[in-house]
């Protein structure tokens, strides 16, 4: 199905704001958030769930993204958020949102979760979306700085282990997936990212305006949805902006699950 | 150097003793022996050129300069031995061969007085350094020495990078490239060289922050073929610019194996010149003009130059 769609907000209830490091401000419902993000020239917005530890944490986002996903069947694809270190009631929380109707699993966290990508849980929640066909986004942040936090490695090498072994996983990795479309190019990785999505979301700073046609350069083609990560606190102390005509067709491997 | 052919800025060039004598330099330094051994495993070899083979493959490819990099030796004699045979080839072919020195800063003060004997010699840089095959890391104070030593000589300087995925080889060094982006901005007037790509560092300036610390960072193209698709040199000019992508070669390496398992210079050149996409001006600027300006950058003059700067 060709369609634009911003796949990358999210929307948390007022309860748990506080529990998003200050990355998220306001508490909105889906028709407030639609209303900002619709004007990317967006057909439909893909609601992702916000990483939380706690797992009562995820459940509570996930019934409230339920709720608003009822109210604006036609426009919202929500996604549900677990976290697979709580163990069996991960797999069954994401067990219950694929049944409820939600189009995905995510957006997951190894490193703010704490869980490993070989994870006996996790491992489950993969195999959960592969057998119904459906996504799971898994957070790949993109930066350089050390912050003073004693940064880890960059992820392109822990992740691609885990892409290489997941073949039928349709995997979506936000914020230019960390740098890995750069190694699409090498060509025994591109061939195993064909079940991967990338997206252009800010993760902690706006990218050079170039940065999507590059990336599209690298991944040669259509792989790379259009993400707005609304309403999130950047770097400078802003909300993520909503540039006007923005929005980018869905690519084919998604608009295929839509 | 009449300033207008192309300039491959990565290239090896053996002393022939290391040629015709490979097993006891192989044993003297098996890091050496085991990136240069002729196994049928791999896909590629390290092949040897003597500077007559290279003038020649220049000839036929249309490339004025040859930069000769160093090689990682585990020894420092050998560090030497290499940086006299090299300082031997500017002497006998001026505006042909241009050098960078083999430097290991593992050997701390001796590392940092075989900079300045470079230097003295009339060498453009330093380099090709390798963190993985001699065993330091990027935060290592023995690198810091070796690098102040170049930046006040205003050497460049080009380290060997490896790619954090992809199929596994001899010489693929696993050093975490984000230390990389430390250096750069720990030395933010040094001139440094990211090889073979900078694997993968080009995309990284999607960041501000990042291509504000890389100003001064170059990547080469060296070896390329066999790590990436053609399309990779658009890429990494959009990415960095034109102005901080050098064409190399990493000759004689065979880096076109399926095709041809001899020295060669040309398919490369072909390769860009037909599949690459650059404008005229990329072109242009990546073939010559940016190692042209790089390997003036300490501003003497050195064999072949009629002046200080190109």
């Amino acid at each position: 199905m060709r369609m634009k769609a911003d796949m990358h907000v999210h929307i948390v209830p007022g309860i748990l704001i506080g529990k998003t490091g200050g990355r998220i401000r306001r508490s909105l419902s889906a028709e407030e958030t639609w209303n900002a993000v619709s004007v990317s020239g967006a057909e439909k917005m893909a609601v992702l769930g916000w990483p939380f530890a706690g797992e009562e944490d995820c459940v509570l986002q996930n019934d409230f993204i339920l709720k608003e996903m009822q109210k604006q069947k036609d426009i919202l694809l929500g996604f549900g958020t677990v976290n697979p270190a709580a163990g069996e009631s991960a797999v069954r929380e994401a067990e219950r949102c694929l049944d409820a109707g939600f189009f995905g699993i995510g957006e997951l966290d190894p490193e703010q979760q704490g869980f490993s990508l070989t994870d006996p849980f996790f491992e489950r929640i993969c195999t959960l979306c592969v057998s119904r066909r459906r996504p799971l986004c898994l957070h790949a942040g993109i930066g350089m700085k050390d912050h003073g936090t004693g940064r880890k490695d960059l992820l392109p090498a822990s992740y691609y282990h885990f892409i290489e072994k997941w073949q039928s996983l349709v995997l979506i990795l936000p914020h230019f997936g960390g740098g890995i479309p750069f190694y699409a190019m090498m060509p025994e990785v591109g061939r195993h990212l064909k079940n991967v999505i990338f997206d252009n979301a800010p993760d902690t700073e706006k990218y050079v305006p170039s940065a999507s046609e590059c990336a599209e350069l690298c991944l040669k083609e259509n792989r790379l949805a259009y993400g707005s990560h609304f309403p999130v606190v950047l770097q400078d102390g802003k909300e993520t902006e909503i540039t006007r005509g923005s929005c980018r067709e869905v690519p084919p491997l998604l608009g295929g699950l839509l | 150097m009449t300033g207008k052919g192309m300039i491959d800025a990565h290239t090896h060039m053996f002393p022939e003793d290391v040629i015709h004598n490979w097993n006891a330099y192989a044993e003297r330094d098996p890091y050496f022996g085991n990136l240069t051994k002729d196994s049928p495993k791999s896909r590629t070899r390290e092949a040897f050129a003597t500077a007559e083979d290279g003038i020649r493959e220049a000839d036929k490819a249309g490339i004025e300069v040859i930069v000769m990099q160093g090689w990682y030796w585990n020894d420092m004699d050998l560090c030497r031995q290499h940086n006299d045979y090299m300082a031997e080839l500017t002497e006998k072919y001026p505006g042909r061969y241009v050098a960078f020195g083999s430097i290991n800063p593992v050997f701390g003060k001796e590392a940092v007085k075989e900079v300045e004997r470079c230097y003295e010699r009339g060498f453009a840089g330093i380099g090709e350094l390798g963190p993985g095959g001699n065993g330091f890391s990027l935060k290592d104070p023995r690198l810091y020495d070796v690098l102040e030593a170049a930046e006040a000589l205003h050497l460049p300087v080009n380290f060997h990078v490896g790619e954090p995925m992809g199929h596994v080889y001899a010489g693929k060094d696993l050093t975490p490239i984000e230390g990389f982006y430390d250096l750069a901005v720990r030395y933010p007037k040094l001139k440094l060289i990211f090889a073979h790509m900078g694997g993968g560092l080009p995309f990284y300036e999607i960041l501000p922050e990042v291509k504000e610390a890389f100003r001064n960072v170059y990547y080469d193209l060296a070896a390329n073929p066999l790590l990436y698709d053609i399309r990779s040199t658009k890429a990494a000019v959009r990415l960095a610019g034109a102005e901080r992508i050098l064409f190399g070669t990493d000759f004689p390496l065979t880096i076109y194996p399926e095709v041809f398992k001899g020295q060669d210079l040309t398919m490369f050149v072909e390769d860009i010149r037909k599949n690459a996409g650059l404008t005229p001006y990329e072109r242009e600027r990546v073939m010559g003009e940016n190692m042209r300006e790089l390997i003036s950058v300490s501003g003497r003059k050195y064999p072949g130059q009629e002046n200080g700067n190109t």
